[in-house]
């Protein structure tokens, strides 16, 4: 499904070079869940936007679904992520204008679908998240779990092949934590790839499988001794 | 705590160079375009005797065509006639009164060495002086005897003297018009009210003045042809000057001096009065229809602020309208731009009354700014302006008042533009910025 | 494109809306009609005089003394000088000149009552020479004969015997015709009732320009040339016309040449006929120039208001920009959300500014002298201010599409 073979990210400001990521290699079968831990600053949300093609890597291959992505246009990146990605944020990106039946619109517009198709997903979407009644509120009517559950929909109702959730949990109570959690569990359980970065040893012990990023570095600990017994540092 | 506002609105500027530049650019060209026209119309539309512009009084009566008016809406002749406005400058009905023309004569100048010149001036009686009050550099006006004498004085420009008479005191010396010396009893300072009210009829409100002044008695002799407007209904019923003198063309102004509302009514009543007797003698064929208008009333009726006047300063006070919305704009972006800011100071405990000052500061003062670079912008329209008409080069000038009015506009404007932006910016919760990041 | 969404965005922060809406119908109903008003002024200073306007100057002069047969004299041998001289064309008494601003009119009428409709014209003075003195396009008829013209002092009653005519004149004067020619050998009418005359008329120009316009009724096509050689008190004056080419040296000639001839007298400084011309339409020009300043300006500000305000909005959608981003959005879908949302604006400012503009012009037309405008203008002036604004919006609109996807995770 996913395949990073090497890969290198280096950011240069006028000062410094940093390597986010190096040498970095993982592969993410279909149906996966994987939770994705480790150190601030280690490198999860630049691990996540290059596997999102939100950024682009400065070297090593990358494999999206049987696609390799290295140089391609800007506007076929775009057409992936509209058809194949599904972005959960920790801010939960909602358009604060918009209700939450033109929220989950959005991707949907640009995959370029007619007006009945869209309201069917929007809906389908909707519903799946529990929020169906309020397809006409503004986000900022909504508490912050059902924010995320609004972000959840928009990204399911494109019916993505991967979900990649950046601290989807971060801004959110405990109570609202495994509320989402359990939505995406069912997500999973219906075929669809999930990468999760959490902070939260109990929500990383759910998943099928867990990565540790340690300076730009994987350790990928297989779901057999999933878990916080080896002792790592939760680092918030 | 007001000099703090002040010191964190100039910092804020400061702060964002673009935005603020852009900002006082949009107040600067609406102040400046809207300047450049309201010089010109506050010139033209001034009080050019403020002290006594309620009781001067142009005299009007109405012997026109029993057909039609001289103008519409039945507004009477701008001009008298020749044996009106004598009568009844003569009557002294008034405390003072004049009848007048203008007319243009050769200067011979008795030194060779200095070419003839072609001048105009004006056939008046001596209380045009005090009436009208003309500061005298030397001597003064002639005397009501020499109105009733047909005295051979004269009283000359400044202008004049310079030229004839290389600037002496000539009160005394003899000046040469047309072929006839008169001796001059005064020599006038410069004499420019703006707009020319005693003649905009003939002169022009906005033209060079007199060059000399004789007393209208002498026209008994001089027999001259007015050198302005001339307009008759019928034609005079003897081809001779006497019967031009007799006829119902008119071309004589009358202005009067009424001090006192009572004045004005008895002056109205006797002109009433007179026309009556006229129209028993066969004249004046309209229903009766005086006017006396005071110096404002009689600029708006010459309609002296011209229409175009009137559509630049419009248009460009809509234009002003349309910066202002601009400048909403703008600083809506700047203050909101600063949430983050407010939202701290909030939190620091700042009130709500105390953002909002800060933000009128900061409004203010890019009004201030936008006054002075509008106000040079002004300067550089009214030298477009004079370019284009040499003739209106004293409507294009710019004084202290002037300058202070544009400060006071601007700033009105900015505070105005400011207000919706700075409402917005108190709205901001103390936290809420807090709170997301 | 995805009208829906971004019009209840506009509508849910009306703002931008109003301010950009506002400005954008306030622009247009400006802008229009100053166009107008600067056209129609452009269009008035083409107007041609009817007359050799770049060869021709006036000259006049005083005598301190004499009457007016001195004045006649003096005139005669005035005109033998100027006649004489070369690089003189002709020469000839005149009272005014087209476009000069001061002078006579007169009411006539086509027939002997007195009732019948008035036309009102321009009188000039002319002799023999008018065709040539002021290089006229004479379409039908004969000039003067010399034996026509006479001297005429102030008081007299002015009552000619013959006429030349404008065109324009000859068919306001006689409705009948559709040829101003037609008009040759009949009368106009002018006295007062118990004292009528006729005039013959004997020749008709065309294209020749009244000394003004007339404020509430229109004289600048209507007139009528009388064979009279004015005499204004001590003073004479007239219309030079030069070969081409020496009007220069003539300026700088004949005030000096005139006083040489006849000292007791002041001689003014000669003028050009293009000085009268460019003093007559002084008031056009300017007021040409100063709205085509103030449409420039409007246009300026219109535009960076816009870049201002898209600038704003950009900043202050960043984060939502980077999330469209993600969710598959092209620069180009960026973009285009941007020229939408202010074409729709501007639309909606248009519609306002279309409303105003009329009104503008209604008001403008009952205060002052402006005409009706034409709806071309209000159609034109909407396309340019909705083709600048969104010009306007591409610049900040760009900047919106090139904010990177990331946006979306690492802003706050
Ligand atoms: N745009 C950027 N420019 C420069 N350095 C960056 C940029 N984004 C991230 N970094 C650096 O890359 C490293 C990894 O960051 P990130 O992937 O955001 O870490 P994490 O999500 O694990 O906290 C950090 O040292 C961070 O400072
Ligand atoms: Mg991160």
């Amino acid at each position: 499904m996913l395949s990073m073979q090497n890969l290198n990210k280096v950011y240069r400001t006028h000062l410094v070079e940093t390597h986010a990521l190096r040498e970095f290699s993982i592969h993410v079968d279909e149906g996966e869940f994987v939770a994705v831990t480790g150190p601030s600053g280690s490198g999860k949300t630049t691990f996540m936007n290059i596997a999102g093609l939100l950024e682009e890597h400065s070297g090593g291959l990358y494999q999206l679904d049987g696609v390799e992505v290295s140089g391609l246009s800007d506007r076929r990146r775009s057409a992936m992520r509209n058809e194949k990605l599904g972005f959960i944020f920790q801010g939960f990106n909602l358009i604060p204008d918009l209700n939450l039946f033109d929220n989950v619109d959005v991707p949907l517009r640009y995959r370029g679908f007619g007006g009945g198709e869209r309201r069917r997903r929007i809906e389908r979407a909707l519903e799946q998240v529990g929020l169906s009644s309020r397809a006409r509120h503004f986000p900022a009517e909504l508490s912050g779990g059902q924010q995320q559950r609004v972000a959840i929909a928009r990204a399911l109702a494109g019916e993505p092949r991967i979900l990649l959730a950046d601290e989807p949990t971060g801004n959110l109570d405990s109570t609202m934590a495994r509320a989402v959690m359990e939505i995406l569990e069912g997500i999973n359980a219906s075929g669809t790839t999930i990468i999760m970065v959490t902070h939260d040893p109990e929500l990383a012990a759910r998943a099928s499988r867990n990565v540790h990023i340690i300076d730009g570095q994987v350790t990928d600990l297989r779901g057999t001794f999933a878990g916080s017994d080896i002792g790592i540092p939760a680092t918030a | 705590m007001n000099r703090y506002y002040f010191w964190l609105a100039a910092r804020s500027l400061k702060g964002s160079p673009w935005l603020s530049g852009l900002m006082v650019l949009a107040i600067a060209l609406g102040i400046g375009t809207f300047m450049t026209s309201y010089a010109i119309f506050h010139a033209m539309s001034g009080n050019p005797i403020p002290h006594k512009s309620h009781q001067l009084f142009n005299v009007r009566l109405d012997n026109w065509s029993p057909e039609e008016a001289f103008a519409e809406p039945n507004e009477p002749p701008s001009q008298m006639t020749y044996r009106d406005a004598r009568y009844l400058a003569e009557a002294g009905a008034a405390r003072h009164q004049t009848a007048m023309f203008r007319v243009g004569m050769a200067v011979q100048p008795h030194n060779p060495d200095i070419k003839p010149l072609r001048t105009f001036g004006r056939m008046t009686y001596s209380d045009f002086f005090a009436m009208f009050e003309p500061p005298f550099l030397h001597g003064g006006p002639w005397t009501r005897q020499d109105d009733r004498g047909r005295g051979a004085v004269t009283v000359i420009s400044r202008d004049l003297n310079d030229r004839v008479f290389g600037g002496d005191n000539s009160v005394g010396r003899k000046l040469r018009l047309d072929g006839a010396d008169y001796t001059v009893v005064g020599v006038l300072d410069t004499f420019d009210p703006l707009p020319r009210y005693y003649d905009v009829v003939n002169n022009g409100p906005f033209a060079e003045g007199d060059d000399f002044y004789l007393p209208f008695t002498l026209n008994d002799r001089l027999e001259l042809r007015p050198n302005g407007n001339n307009s008759c209904w019928s034609d005079p019923a003897e081809d001779s000057y006497q019967g031009y003198l007799d006829s119902e063309c008119v071309w004589v102004a009358l202005w009067v001096q009424l001090d006192s509302p009572a004045q004005r009514r008895d002056y109205q009543a006797f002109i009433d009065n007179y026309v009556g007797e006229q129209k028993r003698l066969g004249r004046f064929p309209r229903p009766l229809n005086n006017r006396l208008d005071d110096v404002m009333s009689w600029l708006r009726v010459q309609r002296v602020v011209d229409d175009d006047t009137h559509i630049q300063l419009g248009l460009s006070f809509a234009f002003l309208l349309v910066c202002l919305l601009n400048t909403v704009g703008l600083m809506l972006a700047k203050f909101l731009r600063r949430a983050g800011e407010v939202s701290v100071r909030r939190a620091l405990g700042a009130s709500r009354g105390q953002i909002f000052r800060q933000y009128l500061t900061e409004s203010a003062l890019l009004g201030a700014a936008g006054a002075l670079l509008g106000l040079g912008l002004a300067s550089l329209g009214l030298a477009v302006a004079r370019r284009l008409s040499p003739d209106m080069d004293m409507l294009t000038r710019l004084d202290p008042g002037l300058a202070l009015f544009a400060l006071a506009v601007s700033v009105t404007a900015a505070l105005l533009a400011g207000l919706y932006p700075t409402w917005r910016a108190c709205a901001i919760a103390p936290a809420s910025q807090l709170k997301t990041q | 494109m995805e009208i829906r969404p971004i019009l209840a965005t506009i509508l849910r922060n009306p703002v931008g809306l109003i301010l950009i809406g506002l400005q954008v119908a306030l622009t247009l109903a400006i802008v229009v009609n100053a166009l107008y008003i600067i056209t129609t002024r452009l269009d008035n200073m083409r107007a041609s005089a009817g007359i050799d306007e770049d060869n021709l100057l006036t000259i006049s002069s005083t005598a301190f003394s004499g009457d007016e047969s001195d004045t006649l004299a003096n005139t005669r041998q005035d005109l033998d000088y100027l006649r004489g001289l070369p690089g003189v064309v002709d020469a000839m008494a005149v009272n005014t000149l087209p476009m000069a601003q001061s002078g006579w009119s007169t009411e006539i009428e086509a027939s002997e009552d007195p009732d019948s409709h008035a036309v009102p014209t321009a009188i000039y003075f002319a002799d023999h020479s008018l065709v040539n003195s002021l290089g006229l396009e004479l379409i039908a008829g004969r000039p003067f004969r010399e034996a026509e013209i006479k001297p005429y002092t102030m008081d007299q009653t002015l009552k000619p015997d013959v006429s030349i005519i404008s065109a324009a004149l000859a068919l306001a004067l006689f409705p009948d015709i559709d040829n101003p020619a037609q008009a040759l050998g009949r009368h106009s009418w002018n006295g007062d009732e118990n004292d009528r005359f006729a005039t013959e008329i004997v020749g008709i120009v065309d294209g020749i320009k009244a000394p003004w316009k007339g404020f509430s009724v229109d004289i600048f096509n209507n007139v009528v040339f009388v064979p009279f050689i004015p005499l204004y008190g001590k003073t004479g004056s007239y219309a030079v016309r030069a070969e081409p080419g020496q009007l220069d040296r003539l300026l700088g000639s004949l005030q000096q040449e005139l006083t040489e001839l006849n000292p007791q007298r002041v001689v003014r400084d000669p003028r050009t006929f293009s000085e009268f011309r460019e003093r007559f339409f002084r008031g056009d020009k300017s007021m040409a120039v100063m709205l085509s300043v103030v449409v420039g300006l409007l246009l300026l500000v219109n535009v960076l208001g816009i870049v201002g305000l898209v600038s704003f909005w950009v900043t202050q959608r960043t984060k939502q920009i980077g999330t469209r981003r993600a969710l598959g959005a092209t620069r180009g879908n960026i973009l285009q959300y941007f020229l939408v949302e202010n074409a729709l604006i501007s639309s909606a400012g248009v519609l306002l500014g279309a409303v105003l503009a009329m009104a503008l012009n209604n008001w403008l037309a009952s205060e002052f002298q402006v005409q009706r405008l034409p709806w071309h203008y209000l159609a034109g002036g909407s396309l340019a201010l909705l083709l600048t604004g969104l010009a306007a919006t591409c610049v900040p609109a760009l900047r919106a599409a090139a904010i990177p996807p990331a946006i979306a995770t690492r802003s706050v």
